[in-house]
């Protein structure tokens, strides 16, 4: 074969140009850090990118939902804790007023006020908010659920729920509309008054039922919110685990292996230094040199 | 026997030293031409002359002829016609996918897709917003936000379909350019043929005009797929499929209708940018199909439920197209107007502020098949529309690298065989030399010999 001038330049450009090409390539992944940054440089690889980014960004907003639905459960609870504590107080004045059944009528008076400032507190617990909203008015976030000195404590909130998506078409109910709760506490308490006042131990007796009846509801309401906590707080611990593994499967497909990288990154110089110093010495000699006109 | 007259000597040394001295004229013109792109090694053919007297017969011998010296008779070019057709192929082939391949990277450049910022990440950020609202509805800075998402996402198709319409306007105007550069060089070729033509009917090869016409047909080479038929009278007909472009010495103006109507086109830059510019046509399409299931989706449920102030039937997107897609700006000045609220039966006119029944609904869009997406989620069509991309592309850039290694290897062949090795040139070159020198130095010895002749019969001067 004659190597002609023109192939010579053909040739070497060409060679040089290749060993280039890879070298950009290496230093492009290793200064990004990412084996995909077009779609072409892996097509399986980014159809994996995209999906898992959708998964990732999916599981990202179930647990922002999760925390924010257990941080509303859990003050929910709260609240209705400081209502059980008031109910337990109001049921063992009428335990202590049923008991002594003729009683003056100053300690009357006195359990009687009690009674009165436990319900206006219960009532005050029933207004609880959380950013704003009054968590038990149903969806009337905005309406307080009971008019403070309306004694007839009439619920004006609705039954509406309110529902945190915490899982692929996995809606839970945040809410406690109120009036299931408090209606019978408030119509037990304002009872329990009526006949402590009136001075009838035995109709104080029989208000224990309705105090203990209204309390078996609030414990099962109460003890669904914790049973929901308990599986939210599962959900988000498994939601931390689903994020690694998706990250992890993210990063094996997405980032650069840097030493495999940066070992090919060497080759690739290594080869183009080689190409440029085969172009700089293939020009070097030339038959020119040695002929000597004679 | 019979002897050549006394100045054939002289004759004969006279021929030798022209020969040498047109040799010499063709490797100088060789070594000047070494890098001169289309130029074709030629060699000086130096034959035999016209044979002189004959010996005559003696002693039963055949009479032989003196040889009458060295002429050049022809100057021939290391063409190979052959090979020349095989690189101009090859060409094409690699012009065609390098082409698609560019363009089909210029449009991944413009869907800059997988990253943060692309249509992607746009389509979670807007769902996400709205799963924030079913946290939050009565929040008017969480509203904002949904909104805020909304007119992201729509600005974001609207920016990659421009990137798209820039693409395409970009294939457009090379396709005109390499369109313009075709008819140009085929009204350069049948004027070349024109000359050509004469001087083959006065029995002269006109090598440079050769290697210009060569010249023109390998660049022509990289633009359309070339045949070429070489006529008796010197000129060459040029076609694309069979699409004419030259015959003889008329040119004919060739348009990309007709050579696509006829399925000429199939190679060269031209074909590789009408691939590419019917790739990106299907693009905006799809994207198209993207930007109006969204808007015509998300509208369907925001139109049917209610505002946090009573409104209804608003819609959250306007436009119909990837270019119109845009955030209804009644909703941007007043986001309490999303519909994140079941309709409520009258006489009630305002919802409860933390019904999120239809922001439920409008979130569960995300994750509902479409059925004009082939019954695939916004997301799953969009990521498929990207993975198909990323296929295409690699596909093209795959035979790009292996078209454009085959169309070097031909080429380093063609310039191996009809290039100038100047080395093999400053060997002719000592050669010539030494040939000058030697019937110079004979021509001074047949000089001596007449000398002598002259001298015995005149005596010494």
């Amino acid at each position: 074969m004659q190597v002609t001038e023109s192939y010579l330049s053909n040739y070497l450009s060409t060679s040089v140009s290749t060993s280039s090409t890879l070298l950009t390539q290496a230093e492009n992944e290793l200064s990004s850090g990412l084996a995909v940054t077009q779609p072409s440089d892996n097509p399986a690889g980014t159809a994996q990118i995209l999906g898992l980014n959708d998964s990732l960004s999916n599981v990202a907003q179930y647990q922002t939902d999760s925390t924010s639905a257990s941080n509303y459960l859990s003050y929910t609870d709260s609240q209705l804790q400081s209502v059980q504590n008031l109910l337990t107080q109001a049921r063992s004045i009428a335990v202590s007023a049923a008991n002594t059944g003729t009683q003056n009528s100053a300690s009357e008076a006195a359990n009687a006020t009690q009674v009165s400032s436990i319900i206006s507190q219960i009532a005050t617990l029933a207004n609880s908010q959380l950013n704003g909203n009054y968590i038990f008015s149903g969806t009337q976030t905005s309406t307080e659920p009971y008019t403070p000195g309306d004694t007839t404590y009439t619920y004006k909130g609705n039954s509406g729920a309110m529902t945190a998506t915490v899982g692929p078409s996995q809606e839970m109910q945040i809410n406690t509309p109120g009036s299931a709760v408090f209606a019978p506490i408030f119509s037990a308490l304002q009872t329990l008054q009526t006949d402590i006042t009136s001075g009838s131990g035995t109709k104080i007796s029989s208000d224990l039922t309705g105090i203990d009846t209204a309390n078996d509801n609030l414990s099962q309401v109460r003890a669904n919110i914790g049973s929901n906590v308990n599986q939210l707080s599962d959900i988000n611990s498994r939601l931390g685990t689903v994020t690694g593994d998706l990250q992890n499967q993210l990063s094996s497909v997405q980032n650069a292996d840097i030493a495999q990288v940066y070992t090919q990154l060497q080759t690739d110089q290594n080869v183009y230094q080689a190409s440029l110093e085969a172009t700089a010495e293939s020009f070097k000699y030339s038959l020119a040199d040695y002929i000597t006109s004679s | 026997m019979t002897i050549p007259g006394t100045f054939y000597g002289l004759n004969i040394g006279l021929s030798g030293l022209n020969s040498a001295q047109a040799a010499q004229t063709v490797t100088g013109n060789n070594i000047s031409n070494a890098g001169t792109a289309g130029y074709t090694s030629e060699t000086a053919d130096i034959q035999t002359g016209v044979p002189g007297p004959t010996t005559g017969p003696s002693d039963g011998n055949i009479a032989s002829t003196y040889g009458g010296g060295a002429i050049v008779n022809t100057i021939t070019r290391a063409s190979n016609q052959y090979l020349d057709a095989q690189v101009q192929n090859a060409q094409s082939e690699s012009s065609a996918q390098t082409a698609l391949s560019t363009s089909l990277g210029d449009v991944q450049n413009s869907f800059n897709e997988p990253s943060t910022t692309g249509i992607n990440a746009a389509i979670s950020g807007f769902f996400t917003s709205i799963d924030n609202l079913q946290n939050n509805p009565s929040s008017v800075g969480v509203r904002s936000t949904v909104v805020d998402s909304a007119a992201a996402l729509a600005q974001t198709i609207q920016t990659v379909q421009g990137n798209l319409t820039s693409n395409s306007a970009s294939v457009a105007s090379n396709i005109t350019s390499d369109l313009n550069q075709v008819n140009t060089i085929g009204q350069q070729i049948a004027s070349l043929n024109v000359q050509i033509q004469q001087d083959t009917a006065e029995n002269i090869q006109p090598n440079s005009l050769l290697d210009q016409r060569g010249l023109l047909i390998n660049n022509l080479s990289n633009l359309v797929n070339v045949q070429t038929i070489s006529n008796v009278n010197g000129s060459v007909n040029v076609s694309i499929g069979s699409t004419d472009l030259v015959v003889g010495t008329t040119s004919d103006t060739v348009t990309l209708a007709a050579m696509q109507a006829r399925g000429d086109l199939t190679g060269g830059s031209l074909y590789g940018l009408t691939q590419a510019q019917a790739s990106i046509a299907g693009y905006q399409t799809n994207l198209d199909k993207v930007a109006s299931t969204i808007i015509s989706s998300v509208n369907a449920v925001q139109q049917t439920g209610m505002g946090l102030d009573g409104s209804t039937n608003i819609p959250l997107f306007t436009g119909t197209s990837a270019s119109t897609i845009a955030v209804n700006p009644t909703l941007t000045n007043n986001p309490s107007e999303l519909a994140a609220a079941a309709v409520v039966t009258p006489p009630a006119t305002t919802p409860p502020p933390s019904d999120v029944s239809n922001a439920v609904l409008m979130g569960n869009v995300a994750t509902t098949n479409q059925a004009a997406l082939g019954n695939q989620t916004i997301s799953n069509y969009f990521n498929n529309m990207i993975t198909n991309l990323g296929g295409q592309t690699k596909a093209a850039q795959t035979a790009a690298t292996d078209a454009t290694a085959s169309a070097t290897q031909l080429t380093n062949q063609q310039a191996s065989i009809e290039g100038v090795s100047v080395d093999s040139q400053m060997t002719n070159m000592m050669i010539y030399q030494r040939s000058y020198q030697a019937s110079a130095q004979f021509i001074s010895t047949q000089d001596d010999m007449l000398n002598t002749l002259i001298n015995s019969i005149f005596g010494t001067s």
